[in-house]
């Protein structure tokens, strides 16, 4: 049975999110966590500041903009996009696509090897799922204002696991004496 | 006065009109199947019943769509068949009331205006619209200046 979630959920955690397939679920790749956090944000601000200009460009259209009737996205929309954005690229990628939708939302969409993730964000709720081969799909539905970052460790988690084997990463930035061959 | 029978039969092309940018996807600059998502406050989408009204028609009315803005171009016209597209569990009908020869495509999934469809409709609706965009045959116009179509024959 799909459970819905309540839209208002301050403290919604990834058991929140649920699987209507329970039978068929299988267990998450663990999620890859390195240990130069510095590294990563410094990637993720650059892709942050980017998701976000493709996000303000879409307030610049005006009604009617597909030829079918399609409304403008409005402020508010583009305040919770930009607000998701910012907690959700803290752990995934850059989506595969930021678009604009004719009813006046914004879809984040990611899509790889391992299957697809569909953020859609409107003036007062969002809606995700994520589809994953050979695996159960995940729903998640809320209040547009409080979009979890757990979403960004879903999507990196689901579509963007680890290779088998992999390590950790540690990269050593100070205190590095360096010595040359022979010396 | 419109005189096209009412019933939009099995057997009948209907055409949708695709537009440039907002049917492509970003990078890969192909159209993809946004092109079929619902109107707003709708479950559906304006097609052209392309066996009465004949490929002139249709690229007339895409180019009608789409205004004299710099903003949107048409580009050709995504071809349907009614029974494949009844097969996917949409359906065609027939609407004069815009112009003889409109008709649309509903999916009975309505999008709310300004807001998301709950997660298992979206991803319900993101089904069909990829079903749809599977089954039809897209007639790029290469020569989308010229008053009439072309092409090869939709």
């Amino acid at each position: 049975m799909i459970t819905k979630i309540r839209a208002h959920n301050p403290s919604m955690t990834l058991s929140s999110i649920f699987e209507p397939t329970a039978m068929q679920y299988e267990a998450i790749s663990a999620v890859q966590i390195l240990p130069q956090y510095s590294q990563s944000i410094r990637l993720g601000t650059f892709e942050l500041e980017e998701a976000k200009r493709q996000i303000t460009e879409l307030t610049t259209l005006i009604d009617n903009w597909d030829g079918y009737g399609a409304i403008r996205i409005q402020e508010h929309t583009k305040n919770n996009a930009l607000a998701a954005t910012g907690q959700i690229l803290q752990f995934s990628p850059f989506p595969t696509e930021i678009a604009p939708n004719s009813n006046g939302t914004i879809s984040l969409d990611w899509e790889t090897e391992f299957g697809a993730a569909h953020l859609e964000i409107g003036l007062t709720r969002y809606s995700f799922y994520m589809d994953r081969k050979g695996g159960a799909s995940i729903f998640c539905d809320g209040s547009a204002e409080e979009i979890v970052p757990q979403l960004g460790i879903l999507i990196s988690s689901g579509l963007f696991p680890p290779s088998p084997g992999t390590a950790a990463l540690t990269t050593v930035t100070e205190n590095v004496q360096s010595t040359s061959r022979g010396s | 006065m419109c005189n096209l029978p009412v019933e939009v039969l099995d057997s009948e092309k209907v055409a949708r009109v695709i537009i440039f940018p907002f049917h492509f996807h970003k990078k890969k600059l192909k159209y993809i199947h946004r092109a079929f998502r619902p109107s707003p406050g709708t479950d559906r989408i304006s097609v052209i019943r392309l066996t009465h009204m004949g490929a002139d028609f249709c690229k007339s009315k895409g180019k009608e769509l789409v205004g004299d803005g710099d903003d949107k171009k048409y580009t050709g016209l995504a071809v349907l068949i009614a029974r494949q597209v009844r097969d996917i569990g949409a359906d065609v009908h027939d609407v004069p009331v815009d112009y003889c020869g409109h008709a649309e495509i509903s999916y009975g999934i309505v999008v709310e205006p300004g807001e998301p469809l709950e997660s298992a409709a979206s991803k319900r609706l993101r089904e069909m619209t990829q079903s749809i965009f599977k089954i039809a045959v897209y007639h790029e116009d290469r020569d989308p200046a010229a008053p009439s179509w072309t092409g090869d024959p939709l």
